[in-house]
């Protein structure tokens, strides 16, 4: 018998692994092939079945297209031009300022007084407590709330207190993100009503910035540190400024990290449901509210739910592909050897 | 334009990296800082560069104080270890960088990079990337980055630790005439003392943050301050044992030898090196023992032996802190044969005899 290169299977193994592996991709793809078909099946046909061959099983019919496309027409329409808005935009911001923040945290050596943060803390308590007891209106309670922090960090700048450091703030702003957006769903709502940009497109970007913006610094942070250091001196000796070095070095060589992460939260944007739900209610809508809109005083329409699930993942899936050879890149990252 | 480190200390923390390092360059001097791991040497040309603050003390660039200005404004090129190529860049893009930075046009930075490229022969590579280089090609590309920017100051932080051994002869070379050729004052890190010796005008060897000694090549091999400096230059080091000195001579269990200097010292430490001694027959020689291998080196035979009685010992550069080398080491004629574990003796010549003190220091008549 031929002596086995190491890593080569055997036959066995090798029909064993790939029936595994045959087997998970009918699992994972099944589901989408069955939302395609479904999309094109009358109503009558979804609840008897289950049928699983269009022109064998069951005649496929478009009336299901047709009513989301031409009788809803705007409807549909405007949900999904909602959800790319909101989507790209929230991401374009997430990633600009949480690359940053991960930059900073990664190259800048920041301690701050454990002092500052309590005497902030209790400014902030005492600005809430201004609000809740109504005796004042909320602009200036947060000038009062701002002016006592100013005023006591001043005042106690030379008492002495222990410091924190980089590995604190950085946990801090991922933790941010362990707590589950929904817990602030309603104190948002009630935030943004006084404001008054309650089912608007603001509203829910500023909602889905922050909270994805933790996501990227804890992605961004581990790209970042894993450049060479001495890459960015070389350049810092070379004359550029801090600003220069992180356009011209950095971000060209976290570029794989910064498609994967682009990429992670726009998904994360695209799919999200209960925030958007709070937010919004006619205006604002976006497309996951429209799907589980679909689910009406009649029972599930699978149908027409399965039109609009289709094309809110295409979007995803083109994307996907485009950025797949940057993304496996990104998350093969190995050492970077300058 | 010299480059001054005036008293610079520096602590990371609690611990202290180096101690009131003083040193002036001279213009155009080639100055090579010399130490083994931990010895401070990185950390003194990374303040020069800016790139650490001092915990106290003053850099100075020609007459200007530095040591509050921003790196990128003092006018320094430096070459790290790791070359630090951008690796997202042609050879062309990184040698121009600094260029392009500063402002300059297309066709000035085209032209300068062109002319330092001919100069260390990569005119054929600039549109390569560096990771289509080999390591001799991306250290001349370091090289030629630093070069373009004509700096006050060349800092170079072991270039040449990364190339094969062959290479690195030639580079060292190179880079010699280079710097001769140019006339910039070069501050130069390595923990290789053969480098050190080929390369510098002058040598600052450092050892734990405190400067041990600063002079040229020839004055740290013939007459080394102190017993670290001593054991560290040189290949192989240098001889030492651990005796007593009385009666114009040094006593230990291995034999008496003869140095000429009038003190009674009850610790001394005499240093020989291997091409001031002799092997000569042990009846009548200073010291006598046992051959203990002989190993041709091509020029030369260098002989190994076990002394009577005393151990040799090996000065581990903290005070009063000996360990023990295993043997003394000859220099004799490369036509020298002698059969192993014979008796023999070796007699000293009286002017290589270096003499320090119980804690080290050098003994100067």
């Amino acid at each position: 018998m031929r002596e086995r290169r190491l890593g080569e299977m055997s036959p066995l193994t090798k029909l064993v692994v790939y029936t595994l592996l045959i087997g998970w991709s009918l699992v994972v793809l099944f589901p989408l092939y069955w939302v395609v078909i479904t999309s094109v099946k009358l109503p009558g046909q979804v609840g008897d079945g289950p049928d699983y061959l269009p022109f064998i099983d069951f005649m496929p019919s478009l009336h299901a297209w047709r009513y989301i496309f031409v009788d809803l027409g705007s409807d549909t329409f405007r949900p999904y031009l909602n959800s790319l808005i909101i989507a790209s935009t929230s991401t374009v911001l997430a990633m600009s300022v949480g690359a940053c923040a991960a930059y900073a945290l990664a190259r800048l050596h920041f301690r701050p007084r454990l002092l500052s943060i309590v005497l902030f803390l209790v400014a902030l308590g005492i600005g809430v407590w201004m609000i809740g007891s109504g005796l004042v209106g909320w602009p200036i309670a947060a000038a009062s709330g701002l002016a006592i922090f100013v005023i006591s960090v001043l005042a106690l700048s030379r008492v002495r207190s222990p410091r924190l450091g980089n590995a604190d703030i950085l946990f801090w702003v991922i933790s941010q993100r362990i707590l589950p957006p929904v817990v602030a769903a309603l104190p948002i709502y009630i935030m943004f009503q006084q404001i008054g940009i309650l089912d608007t497109h603001l509203a829910i970007i500023l909602t889905y910035t922050t909270v994805n913006m933790p996501i990227v610094v804890w992605l961004m942070y581990d790209f970042f540190a894993s450049i060479p250091i001495d890459i960015e001196e070389s350049a810092e000796l070379d004359g550029a400024s801090r600003f220069r070095i992180f356009r011209e070095m950095v971000l060209p060589l976290a570029k794989p990290g910064l498609a994967a992460t682009s990429l992670l939260v726009l998904i994360l944007s695209w799919n999200e449901y209960l925030l958007a739900l709070f937010l919004s209610t006619a205006k604002a809508q976006t497309i996951p509210l429209l799907v589980a809109a679909q689910n009406a005083t009649r029972g599930p329409q699978w149908w027409y739910m399965s039109v609009l699930i289709v094309i809110m993942i295409v979007p995803v899936v083109l994307l996907t592909i485009l950025l797949q050879r940057l993304i496996a890149k990104g998350l093969l990252l190995g050492a970077v050897k300058g | 334009m010299t480059v001054v480190l005036d008293r610079v200390s520096k602590s990371f923390g609690r611990v202290e990296v180096l101690r009131e390092l003083d040193v002036t360059t001279g213009d155009g001097e080639f100055l090579v800082l010399l130490g083994a791991s931990g010895s401070g040497k990185t950390t003194a040309l990374r303040m020069i560069a800016g790139l650490e603050s001092t915990t106290s003390g003053r850099v100075l660039i020609g007459e200007r104080d530095v040591t509050q200005v921003l790196p990128k404004n003092r006018d320094v090129a430096m070459v790290f270890q790791s070359y630090a190529l951008y690796p997202h860049k042609s050879v062309a893009e990184n040698i121009g960088y600094p260029l392009r930075v500063r402002g300059e046009s297309r066709g000035e930075i085209d032209r300068q990079v062109g002319e330092v490229a001919a100069q260390v022969q990569l005119d054929a590579l600039l549109e390569r990337y560096p990771r289509q280089l080999s390591g001799g090609q991306r250290q001349r590309v370091a090289l030629a980055r630093a070069m373009v920017r004509r700096p006050a100051a060349f800092l170079m932080d072991e270039p040449l630790s990364n190339l094969d051994a062959k290479l690195r002869g030639h580079m060292r070379t190179e880079l010699r005439r280079m710097q001769h050729d140019l006339g910039i004052t070069t501050v130069y890190v390595t923990h290789d003392q053969i480098e050190a010796m080929t390369l510098a005008d002058r040598v600052a060897i450092l050892e734990q943050g405190v400067l041990q000694q600063l002079g040229t090549p020839r004055e740290i091999y013939e007459d080394p301050a102190n017993l670290f400096v001593a054991g560290f230059i040189g290949s192989p080091p240098m001889n030492q044992l651990h005796g007593r000195h009385e009666n114009g001579r040094f006593v230990n269990e291995a034999g008496t030898i003869d140095t000429g200097l009038q003190r009674t010292l009850d610790r001394v430490t005499l240093g020989i090196r291997p091409e001031d001694c002799r092997i000569v027959d042990a009846s009548t020689s200073a010291l006598s023992g046992r051959l203990y291998a002989l190993e041709l080196i091509g020029d030369h035979v260098l002989a190994s032996v076990t002394l009577d009685g005393s151990v040799p010992v090996k000065h581990t550069g903290k005070t009063d802190a000996f360990i023990t080398a295993d043997t003394f080491a000859v220099k004799m004629p490369k036509d020298y044969a002698a059969p192993i574990d014979a008796r023999v003796g070796i007699d000293v010549a009286v002017e290589g005899i270096r003499l320090f003190s119980g804690d080290g220091e050098r003994l100067r008549r």
